[in-house]
């Protein structure tokens, strides 16, 4: 593999905001773990806005112009379309030209890494975003962390550079999934099942690697399971913005490099988790400036529900 | 907002709807928005040049609905209430129209500074139709 370098990264962020307190008073608790507030997106946004959005943020920070990007690599879990290329639309909109490479990563929260590494596989210049803005039913923990966001990446000439990849992938049916059809994720809710899923893919992916870097950005459905990762694999610094951001699906392992990159980290493991269950690891050496911080406006819990299209027939005290 | 487009119409302006593509005028420097026909300050014909603008202007006109939208619409106002429709002045002179958004429209008015945003502007026969909206700053 050649050096792939990155060149520039951006993000967006939906201007609402609602807290696990306000969320937790309306269920009699919140049921997600290690999350204290979380962006909602508006009626009007969904994962291409949202991607487009970043995008921009990483083309501004780029001095790879659009012109010259030879691929476009989408990765999220909630493509709003079923059928129907949403990368394409994406492309349309951010005026990139007609030869341009496309590919959408859809079907697991692994969507964000594999279309990292569509794009660090590419020949030449790439863009490569992950969105995501996942819901589960209105009364589970994961509706409760359910967050949304974008992030997106720009490879060219100089910057960080992407030292390795490695992928593991071994079967535990049921540990995230969504039914055709269907908006909410559904896990089979064993929760020792699941964190032995999330460990033991995520260790051996590492273990693939020629060495283990200091810093871990795993995928972060909550703000619980990535420090299991880091006793695990006996690493001290873990990143993620769950806390922050809530479940950021298939965005989360990005939104961790750049919480790791703020924290001063020099090489760092992405991890790349998918329900199912499979892991990218990407090992970047180097770091970029990084600013994720964006204006919010807090909400209630009716308009939570509003905002996302849930009409409750029972349950909640609204 | 209203009158019904189909989608051949639709697409044939996505370089407007998408990114605010105007005409810039080879015979007066004047804008058109969107780039297509004569020129809207010097009736010049054929002397239009797509122009991608910053995306940056200043609302000069308001109006707000709160009922009665048009159908393809109505889930967007059951979820925010009100929608804001304005017309902006874009930085480069040209005054293009759109609906606010991420913001309370009642917050908004005349003079204040708003920026171009990709978002849903409606979905019908299946298809979403993205477009431009304005973000307060
Ligand atoms: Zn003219």
């Amino acid at each position: 593999m050649g050096m792939t370098v990155i060149e520039g990264v951006g993000s967006y962020l939906p201007t609402y905001r609602i807290t696990a307190q306000e969320i937790g008073e309306a269920w009699d608790g919140f049921r997600a773990r290690g999350i204290q507030e979380k962006r909602v997106p508006g009626a009007d946004e969904d994962a291409v806005t949202m991607a487009v959005a970043a995008c921009k943020d990483a083309l501004a920070d780029a001095s790879v112009g659009r012109n010259s990007l030879t691929t476009l690599s989408v990765g999220t879990t909630t493509p709003p379309r079923e059928e129907g290329d949403i990368g394409t639309t994406i492309a349309e909109i951010l005026g990139l030209e007609n030869d341009i490479e496309v590919s959408v990563h859809t079907q697991s929260t692994r969507a964000g890494t594999r279309a990292l590494l569509a794009a660090v596989r590419a020949d030449g210049p790439a863009l490569a975003v992950a969105a995501d803005c996942p819901q589960g039913d209105p009364d589970d923990a994961i509706d409760h962390g359910a967050g949304a966001g974008a992030v997106a990446v720009v490879t060219g000439d100089s910057g960080p550079t992407v030292r390795q990849t490695a992928t593991y992938t071994r079967e535990f049916p049921g540990t995230r999934f969504r039914q055709r059809g269907s908006e909410s994720v559904e896990t089979y809710d064993a929760t020792a099942y699941e964190r032995e899923a999330y460990t033991t893919t995520i260790n051996g992916a590492l273990e693939l690697l020629d060495d283990v870097p200091a810093a871990l950005a795993p995928t972060a459905p909550d703000g619980s399971l990535p420090g299991r990762v880091g006793r695990s694999a006996d690493v001290d610094s873990v990143h993620h913005l769950a806390s922050e951001l809530g479940d950021t699906g298939a965005a989360s392992p990005l939104f961790g490099l750049l919480a790791a990159w703020d924290a001063g980290e020099e090489t760092v493991a992405v991890l790349g988790y998918g329900a199912g269950s499979s892991v990218d690891a990407i090992v970047i050496e180097g770091a970029l400036d990084v600013d994720w911080a964006r204006p919010a406006t807090d909400i209630s819990y009716p308009e939570y529900l509003r905002k996302r299209g849930h009409v409750l027939s029972n349950g909640g005290d609204h | 907002m209203g009158a019904y487009l189909s989608v051949p119409a639709w697409w044939r302006n996505l370089d407007g709807r998408y990114r605010l593509v105007v005409g810039e005028c080879q015979e007066c420097g004047g804008y058109t928005f969107p780039a297509e026909g004569a020129c809207v300050e010097c009736n010049a014909i054929d002397a239009l040049t797509p122009t991608e603008p910053e995306g940056t202007g200043t609302v000069v006109a308001q109006t707000i609905i709160e009922s009665g939208a048009p159908p393809e619409f109505t889930t967007l106002l059951d979820a925010e209430g009100a929608i804001g429709v304005v017309l902006v002045e874009l930085d480069e002179g040209v005054r293009v129209p759109g609906m606010l958004t991420d913001c309370d429209p009642h917050d908004i008015g005349r003079g204040d500074r708003v920026t171009a945003v990709v978002r849903r502007i409606y979905e019908q026969e299946g298809i979403t139709r993205y477009g431009t909206k304005f973000r307060p700053d």
